[in-house]
C-alpha cells in the first residue's frame, strides 16, 4: 500500500519533471530564418566606400505568409512582392515608373492602337527551359478560364475574346493572344488602351512555364518546385515563416543584380518590425509605427514618398441631405485637411482637393494631378457655410436631415473621422453622428449602397487615371453611393475607345472636372508611403503604382 | 471502466458534431462575405467563379453536408484566403511551433506557480507571501501584450540576450515562453496557496508533524497531493488554450503557429478555417479534460469515475 502511494507520488513528480525538461533541455533546431540574417550579410568592417556587396543578403519583412505565388491568383501586395522579384512579364517598370521591354526585347503597336507584337528576348526559366511565347499565350489563357477563378482575371479583360471566356460565354481559342512561334507574341486588345503596356508589368501577366503547370497542378506551392523566370529564383520557402530567394544565373539581365539574394521574415508586428530593424536584421522597412511616424519625419530617418491612393468619405447621392449638390460641396469645404494631416495622420500627405491622386504621368510630360491642379480650397469655411445655406434654402429644409459618418473599426479611422465631426461641429454648425462596423460588415454595406457618409482609401489597380474615374459610371460596383450621371458615363466610354493619348488625357481632364462640379465626394488626402531603408542599402525602387521593385538593390559593405 | 471509456468517447463524438453545428450556423450568419475586398474591380462573373470553387453557390444543408462528410475523412477542406495550402496543412504546419511553446509556458507556469503558492502559503502573512502575492496579483493584472514589448525591450534590445522575434533557434521560444507563462503562473500561484493554506491545517498534518517528521517531507508527501486538485482543474483549459497557440503573443513575436487562424479567420470570413481551427481547438479541449478526469483518480483515490465503481 505504501509503495503503491509512493509509486503515485513519483508519477505525479514525473509527470512534472517531463514537462519541465522537454520543454527546456532540447534544442528545436529548424532552419534559422533571420536569426542573425545570415552568416553572408555580415562582412567584417572594410570601408569600401559604398561599393556594391555581391555577396550580401536583402534582409525584409513580408509580414505575412503571400497568399499564393500562382501570378494571378495572389492580386494581393505580399505576393506580388515576392512575385516581382522572382518573376517578369513582356514588361518591367523602370525607376521612372515607365514600362520598359523585359521578357520581351521589343515590340510593335499597330495604327489603331489595338494589336501589340512582342518579340521575346532569349531568357531562360530557373529549371533551364527556354522562356518562350507558348508560354506567354498559355498563361493569358489561363488567367481567363473560369475554372481557375482567379480574382485578378478582369485585368486582361482588354484583351479581345477575355471577358467573353471568362464570362463562359467564350472559349480559349476566342482568346486573341498568339504565339506566331517561339518569340513572337501577338495580343489583340478589344479597344486601344494607351496604358496596357503598364497593366502587363502586373504579376498578373507573368508568363507560367507550360511544361510545369501542366504536369503538376500544385507547382506554385512550395519552392522546391516553384519555377521562376525573374531576377531571382525560389531557395527556400516555410510557410508562415521566411521565404529566401537566389540570384538567377539564367535571367538575361543578371548583370544588373548586384547581390546574393533576399530573406523575408513574416513579422507582422509593427513595433517588433521596428526593433528588428534598429538592432539591424532588417534592412528596410516599409511601414513604422503610427505614434512614432512624425518624430521619425521629422528626424529624417524615415523617408516619405508619394502613392498613387486616395482617402475620401462617399457621400450617399440617394440619401440626404446629400441629395443636394450644394449641400455635398459644403462638406466638401468645411475641413482644414492640412490641420487633419499635420496633427493626426502625420504621413506628409497631400491635402486631396480632387479626385485623381498624383502619379500618373501625362504623355506629353508631367504629372496628370499638377496638368489638372485643384477643384476647391481647403479649410473655405465662409464658402461651405453659403453653400450650406443655400442647398437648405433649395430643399425647403430648416434642419438638416441627420448625417452619419461610418469607417471601419480601427484606430486611425475613428481619429480621422472624430476630427471632422469636430469640423463641422465648429465650421458649419452640424452634428455629425459616427458609428463603426467590423470591416466585412462596413464592406458589404457599402456596395449594397446603404451607408449615407462612409470612408474610404483607394489604391490604383493600374498605372492610369481611368481607373479611378470608372468606378463612378452609374453601374460599376466600386460606385457604392447612386452617383449617376449620363455625361460622365459617356465620358468615361469614350475615354475607353480613344486611341489618341494627348486626346485621351484631355478627356480625363474633363470627366473630372464634371465629377467634382457633382462633388459626390470628399476627398481628404493623398496617401504616402512612410519608409526607412538601412543607410548602406539603395536602389530599392518605390512605384506610385505598382509592386515594389528589389531588382537593382545594391547593398554597401559596412 | 471499459464501458465508461466507450461512453466517454460517444459523448465526445457527440460534443464535437454539435460544436462543429452550431459553428457552421453562426459563421454563416455574420454579415460579409470572404470575397468581399477593398477592389472594386471583380466583376460579378469572377465573383460567382469563385463561389463555384468553393461550393459558396450550394444551399446552406448541401453545404453543410458536404463539409460533414469531408470532415469524416479529416479533410478540413482548403482555405479561401491562401491558395497554397489546406487548412489540414495550415494546422499541421504551425502546431508544432505553438505545442512547443504552449509546453514550455506551462512546464514554468507549474514550476514556478507551484512553487510559489507553496512559499507564499508556508509564510502566510509575512514579506515573501507578500511578495509573491503582489507578482500573482500582477501577473493577473499585466495583459501580455504589454509584457511581451516589454520583454523585448530589456531582454533583447537593451541587454542583447535573446533575438527580438522569428523562429528558430531555442533561444527564440524563451521570450514567448516567458510572456505566455506569466499570467498563469499568477494563477497558479494563488490556487495553490489558497488550497495549500487549508490542507496545512488539516488534522493529519498535524499529527504528522507530531510524528517528528520533517517539515519538508510533510509538505511533499503529504501537503502538494492534497493541495494540487484545484491546479489539475485549472489545467485542463490551460493546456488547450496554450498549445494551440495565442494570437496576441504569437504575432508580437512571429511565431509561424496556429493562434493567428482563430482570429484571423474570422476577419477573413474564411469559413474552413474558422471550423477548422474550432474544431481542433475543441477536441484538444475534449481530450485534455479527459485526461485531467483520469488524472484526479492518480492523484486522489477517493475520487471515482464512475458511480457503479463507488
Amino acid at each position: 500500500m505504501k509503495l503503491q502511494k509512493g509509486w503515485r507520488l513519483l508519477s505525479t513528480a514525473a509527470l512534472v519533471a517531463v514537462l519541465a525538461v522537454t520543454g527546456c533541455s532540447q534544442q528545436a533546431a529548424p532552419a534559422q530564418p533571420g536569426s542573425s540574417g545570415g552568416a553572408t550579410g555580415q562582412a567584417p568592417q572594410a570601408d569600401s566606400g559604398g561599393q556594391a556587396d555581391m555577396t550580401a543578403m536583402l534582409k525584409l519583412n513580408l509580414k505575412t505568409e503571400p497568399p499564393s505565388l500562382d501570378p494571378p491568383k495572389g492580386f494581393d501586395s505580399t505576393s506580388n512582392e515576392v512575385l516581382n522579384a522572382t518573376m517578369e512579364g513582356l514588361a518591367r517598370l523602370d525607376k521612372d515608373h515607365k514600362p520598359q521591354p523585359a521578357m520581351a526585347e521589343k515590340w510593335t503597336v499597330s495604327e489603331d492602337g489595338k494589336t501589340y507584337t512582342f518579340t521575346l528576348r532569349d531568357s531562360k526559366w530557373s529549371n533551364g527551359d527556354p522562356v518562350t511565347a507558348q508560354d506567354f499565350e498559355f498563361a493569358f489563357k489561363r488567367i481567363l478560364d473560369p475554372n481557375n477563378a482567379f480574382p485578378s482575371a478582369f485585368l486582361a479583360y482588354y484583351i479581345a475574346g477575355a471577358e467573353e471566356f471568362n464570362n463562359g460565354k467564350g472559349n480559349a481559342d476566342g482568346v486573341k493572344v498568339k504565339a506566331v512561334d517561339d518569340k513572337t507574341l501577338e495580343v489583340q486588345l478589344k479597344a486601344p488602351a494607351g496604358y496596357f503596356l503598364h497593366i502587363l508589368t502586373q504579376p498578373t501577366f507573368f508568363p507560367v512555364n507550360k511544361k510545369v503547370a501542366e504536369s503538376n497542378p500544385k507547382w506554385s506551392e512550395n519552392a522546391s518546385t516553384l519555377v521562376t523566370n525573374g531576377p531571382f529564383k525560389m531557395e527556400d520557402w516555410v510557410h508562415d515563416q521566411s521565404v529566401q530567394v537566389v540570384k538567377n544565373d539564367g535571367y538575361w539581365d543578371k548583370d544588373s543584380v548586384k547581390y546574393a539574394g533576399i530573406d523575408w521574415v513574416m513579422v507582422n508586428d509593427e513595433n517588433t518590425q521596428f526593433q528588428m530593424y534598429k538592432t539591424g536584421q532588417l534592412d528596410m522597412v516599409q511601414t513604422v509605427p503610427n505614434d512614432m511616424k512624425k518624430k521619425l519625419i521629422d528626424s529624417g530617418e524615415a523617408k516619405v514618398e508619394s502613392e498613387a491612393s486616395i482617402y475620401y468619405y462617399r457621400m450617399n447621392t440617394k440619401m440626404p441631405p446629400f441629395t443636394n449638390v450644394n449641400i455635398r460641396k459644403a462638406f466638401a469645404l468645411a475641413i482644414d485637411r492640412q490641420t487633419l494631416i499635420d496633427n493626426v495622420v502625420q504621413g506628409k500627405q497631400a491635402p486631396a482637393l480632387a479626385h485623381v491622386p498624383f502619379g500618373f504621368p501625362e504623355p506629353t510630360g508631367g504629372d496628370f494631378r499638377e496638368k489638372g491642379g485643384d477643384f476647391i480650397k481647403d479649410n473655405d469655411i465662409e464658402q461651405a457655410k453659403a453653400l450650406l445655406k443655400k442647398g437648405m434654402e433649395e430643399e425647403g429644409w430648416t434642419t438638416l436631415p441627420t448625417v452619419t459618418m461610418s469607417y471601419n473599426t480601427s484606430d486611425a479611422h475613428k481619429s480621422v473621422a472624430q476630427v471632422l465631426q469636430e469640423m463641422y461641429k465648429k465650421n458649419l454648425g452640424v452634428d455629425v453622428k459616427l458609428e463603426n462596423k467590423e470591416w466585412k460588415v462596413f464592406l458589404s454595406d457599402q456596395r449594397a449602397r446603404n451607408l449615407q457618409f462612409s470612408r474610404s482609401t483607394i489604391p490604383a489597380d493600374y498605372g492610369d487615371p481611368v481607373n479611378f474615374l470608372e468606378l463612378f459610371v452609374t453601374d460599376h460596383p466600386g460606385n457604392r453611393i447612386n452617383y449617376s450621371n449620363k455625361e460622365y458615363d459617356a465620358l468615361v466610354e469614350k475615354i475607353r475607345n480613344t486611341a489618341d493619348e494627348t486626346e485621351r488625357f484631355q478627356l480625363m481632364h474633363d470627366a473630372e472636372k464634371i465629377f467634382m462640379d457633382d462633388m459626390p465626394l470628399v476627398p481628404i488626402y493623398f496617401n504616402t508611403k512612410v519608409f526607412m531603408d538601412q543607410e548602406n542599402v539603395k536602389g530599392i525602387i518605390r512605384h506610385p503604382v505598382g509592386t515594389l521593385d528589389y531588382k537593382w538593390v545594391e547593398i554597401g559593405k559596412k | 471502466m471499459s464501458n465508461y471509456l466507450v461512453k466517454r468517447v460517444l459523448m465526445m463524438i457527440v460534443t464535437l458534431w454539435i460544436i462543429v453545428t452550431l459553428t457552421f450556423s453562426l459563421m454563416h450568419a455574420i454579415p460579409g462575405n470572404p470575397f468581399a475586398s477593398e477592389s472594386d474591380q471583380l466583376p460579378e462573373q469572377i465573383l460567382n467563379n469563385l463561389r463555384a470553387k468553393y461550393n459558396l453557390d450550394q444551399p446552406l444543408p448541401v453545404q453543410y453536408v458536404l463539409y460533414l462528410k469531408n470532415l469524416l475523412m479529416f479533410d478540413l477542406g482548403p482555405s479561401i484566403k491562401s491558395d497554397s495550402r489546406g487548412v489540414n496543412d495550415m494546422i499541421s504546419d504551425g502546431f508544432g511551433a505553438s505545442a512547443w511553446l504552449g509546453a514550455q509556458a506551462i512546464s514554468i507556469a507549474l514550476v514556478f506557480g507551484i512553487l510559489f503558492g507553496i512559499i507564499a502559503a508556508l509564510n502566510r502573512n509575512k514579506w515573501l507571501d507578500y511578495v509573491a502575492m503582489a507578482l500573482a496579483v500582477m501577473g493577473v493584472a499585466i495583459p501580455s501584450f504589454i509584457m511581451a514589448p516589454l520583454l523585448i525591450n530589456y531582454l533583447a534590445i537593451k541587454v542583447t540576450i535573446f533575438p527580438v522575434a522569428t523562429w528558430g533557434t531555442w533561444m527564440h521560444t524563451v521570450l514567448p515562453s516567458l510572456a505566455l507563462a506569466f499570467g498563469p503562473v499568477a494563477v497558479i500561484t494563488r490556487y495553490m496557496r489558497a488550497s495549500m493554506i487549508e490542507v496545512m491545517n488539516q488534522n493529519y498534518i498535524r499529527t504528522a508533524e507530531a510524528k517528528g517528521i520533517p517539515m519538508w517531507i510533510i509538505v511533499i508527501r503529504h501537503g502538494i497531493r492534497n493541495a494540487i486538485l484545484p491546479v489539475v482543474t485549472f489545467l485542463g483549459p490551460l493546456i488547450a488554450s496554450l498549445i494551440t497557440g495565442t494570437f496576441v503573443v504569437e504575432k508580437i513575436f512571429a511565431i509561424p503557429g496556429i493562434g493567428k487562424y482563430f482570429v484571423d479567420g474570422i476577419f477573413n470570413r474564411d469559413y474552413p478555417v474558422i471550423l477548422g481551427t474550432t474544431i481542433f481547438y475543441s477536441a484538444i479541449l475534449i481530450v485534455t479534460i479527459f485526461l485531467i478526469d483520469i488524472a484526479y483518480t492518480l492523484i486522489d483515490p477517493r475520487i471515482k469515475l464512475t458511480n457503479k465503481e463507488r
